[in-house]
């Protein structure tokens, strides 16, 4: 009897957290922001989500004549790395509750990092906020999740 | 009276050097990153775990006693005969379950004819806070050209500068 | 059986909790051009930036100082239109105040932005005269002007291409320091409209109309926008006009510098118009303050959010004269009407600076 409870407790538990991860899963995806000038695929990495950028509108620098880079970037020794493939969503975490938070979020524009948190209003909607010490001092993105082409 | 100075002398010399910092290299070799195929034209991911061994620093050194981390080499190499030709760019990061993914070298762009790169180690990347988790996470971006159904590995031989507390 | 049965899903939910790390499979990155909306009825919305602008200020605190001028104070009319008083010159070593004010945006979604602010400015006027030949010149000497607002400013875009904006605000203005504050039936409410287009992120542009106190007095005044920024990306344009023009010169993305004016006015409400020896009362009095500013403006990043604003320019004095209601309301005069001010004064220019510490938005 004893060991029956406790099997059903292991078992009553591992699904609650699988539950959870698929949960926290369906971050997963390619998803545009609202300027649709990028696509970023949100992938895992461990326990944690990051953001890459996949697709760019207007990939080549017109400067340079060179894929872009990212030249913005505050240590000058980081500036040759490509911004195709750059992982500008960082380190989240699920928290349940549809939000993933303890992450940042990367402007290529500027080179500012700012901390971030995503919250995830319907299955194919992202409010992604970007703000300064406190939430309330930021500003928020809408990114729409996207598929293959029919 | 003397015996009072001495030892007076021996406590000063103790607890200063008890805050002094040392620093030592910390070398990972032959780590195996790996991405599975099929990989496709554009970045693709190669990644490896390495669980950190403190004592190989300093017989039981403790990871609070860690004060700063800075990658000062990162060699990627690879025994296929075509080299790197199909690679156009590396980035190299570092993560852990709890610390915060760092970017920390990078080669834009990939000579040709190569086996063997240096890639450039970020001048401002800390990762303290990584080498202060049991497990770390190396993560190499490569951008390959061309389209490839089989897995990649490439052996990386990294070097850290760790400064801490004796 | 039942044993069997939870020895077997436990064993099966053991192996799906492990690896769930998604770099398992690599992407075609050729396939990702190829994607639609999730939605179906998703749609796309131009942002309220283009590249390169100048940060939008979430909180500012700076303070505003004018060099020594002189105020050429007129005569003033009574009720019959006749000129009474006397000619005078107030003068001053000096002017300036606190500046502070918040922007946060308060909605933000791919189809509507909405910010929320609020505003306060003083301005103490420094004398080493005590004797004032009129009220003006008494109750700028001891208490100063000050201005505080509320203000809230709307975009909204429209599709890819097209936006709207509208901005509207509440200013308490008047002869106050901290006590005998404005009352609130004095308020000033501003309100702007534009409609624009946003061909791409280098270039935003509208027109529209405003209702706005800007050059001292209620008008109703065509207004024009234009953000741009040239290839290059080094030199760029910031314009609401007849507002507000700069022309911006990028150093780097946390370093730049810009040339320009502003016109800066409003319509406060002066309490205290009584001289104190008394030989003077008058009631219902508001001043007419415009000022035009021809500055440089420095604008780097201290650290990460916080920026670093310095203005140095000339204070070029548009409007300072004085009007009388004769029933306590707002009347309008605008660009054709010939209704006579109480006192027409001329406040003489002088340089003036301005240092404002900023966290500015992403």
């Amino acid at each position: 009897m004893k060991s029956l409870f406790l099997l059903s407790f292991i078992w009553l538990t591992h699904t609650i957290s699988f539950a959870q991860s698929t949960e926290a899963d369906q971050l997963l995806g390619v998803w545009e922001p609202s300027n649709g000038k990028a696509r970023v695929k949100i992938e895992k990495i461990g326990e944690k989500y990051y953001g890459k950028i996949v697709w760019l509108k207007e990939p080549i620098d017109p400067n340079t004549g060179q894929p872009k880079v990212d030249k913005n970037n505050p240590d000058a020794s980081l500036r040759t790395v490509p911004l195709k493939g750059y992982r500008m969503l960082k380190d989240f975490k699920y928290l349940g509750g549809n939000q993933w938070d303890n992450g940042t979020i990367y402007d290529p524009e500027n080179g500012s990092t700012y901390k971030c948190i995503i919250k995830m209003t319907d299955n194919n909607t992202l409010d992604i906020r970007g703000y300064i010490g406190v939430e309330a001092l930021g500003r928020t993105d809408v990114w729409k999740r996207l598929n293959l082409k029919k | 009276m003397k015996h009072y100075f001495l030892l007076l002398s021996a406590a000063l010399i103790l607890l200063t050097s008890c805050g002094e910092s040392s620093k030592k290299t910390y070398t990972m070799n032959d780590i195996n990153l790996t991405a599975e195929g099929p990989l496709f034209d554009g970045p693709n991911t190669l990644q490896a775990t390495h669980i950190i061994d403190l004592n190989a620093i300093e017989p039981n050194l403790k990871a609070d006693q860690i004060e700063a981390v800075k990658l000062i080499k990162a060699n990627i190499s690879t025994p296929d005969s075509i080299g790197f030709n199909n690679i156009r760019n590396f980035v190299l990061q570092l993560t852990s379950s709890d610390a915060k993914m760092e970017k920390v070298a990078v080669l834009n762009p990939v000579e040709k004819n190569l086996k063997e790169v240096t890639l450039n180690p970020s001048a401002e990347s800390e990762l303290l806070d990584n080498f202060q988790q049991k497990e770390i996470i190396l993560i190499l971006d490569a951008d390959i050209e061309g389209d490839s159904e089989n897995n990649l590995t490439y052996q990386g031989n990294f070097e850290f500068e760790i400064t801490y507390k004796k | 059986m039942r044993f069997n049965i939870l020895i077997g899903l436990t064993f099966i939910s053991l192996l799906s909790y492990g690896q769930t790390d998604s770099l398992q499979q690599e992407e075609d990155f050729s396939m990702y051009e190829n994607l639609n909306f999730a939605d179906e009825g998703a749609k796309r919305f131009c942002t309220p930036k283009v590249f390169d602008l100048s940060p939008a200020k979430l909180i500012s605190i700076g303070y505003d100082y004018q060099g020594p001028f002189s105020i050429d104070y007129g005569k003033w009319k009574d009720q019959n239109g006749n000129l009474v008083g006397d000619q005078s010159q107030g003068n001053f070593q000096g002017a300036g105040g606190l500046r502070i004010g918040a922007n946060i945006p308060v909605i933000s979604k791919t189809n509507m932005v909405l910010q929320a602010g609020i505003n306060y400015a003083r301005t103490a006027f420094y004398s080493n005269s005590s004797q004032s030949a009129n009220p003006l010149d008494e109750t700028l000497k001891k208490n100063g002007l000050s201005t505080a607002g509320l203000s809230t400013t709307l975009f909204k875009p429209f599709n890819e291409e097209h936006f709207m904006i509208v901005q509207a605000s509440a200013d308490l203005n008047g002869d106050y320091a901290t006590k005998n504050i404005t009352p609130a039936k004095y308020t000033r409410y501003s309100t702007a409209i534009i409609f624009g287009k946003k061909k791409h992120d280098r270039k935003m542009i509208g027109f529209g109309l405003s209702r706005t106190y800007r050059v001292g007095e209620l008008n109703y005044i065509p207004v024009m926008l234009l953000n741009w920024t040239a290839p290059s990306r080094k030199w760029g344009v910031e314009m609401l006009a007849p507002a507000r023009v700069n022309i911006r010169k990028t150093i780097s993305p946390r370093n730049i510098i810009l040339f320009g004016y502003e016109l800066e006015g409003n319509s406060y409400h002066i309490l205290h118009s009584q001289l104190s020896n008394g030989s003077v009362n008058l009631s219902n009095i508001e001043l007419r303050r415009s000022e035009l500013r021809i500055r440089a403006t420095w604008e780097a990043s201290l650290h990460q959010f916080m920026w670093m604003s310095l203005q140095l320019g000339y204070r070029y004095g548009y409007s300072f004269n004085l009007d009388q209601y004769t029933d306590g309301k707002e009347f309008f005069r605008g660009f054709t009407g010939d209704q006579p001010y109480l006192q027409e004064n001329k406040m003489n220019g002088t340089w003036y600076a301005q240092l404002s510490i900023n966290l500015v938005s992403p």
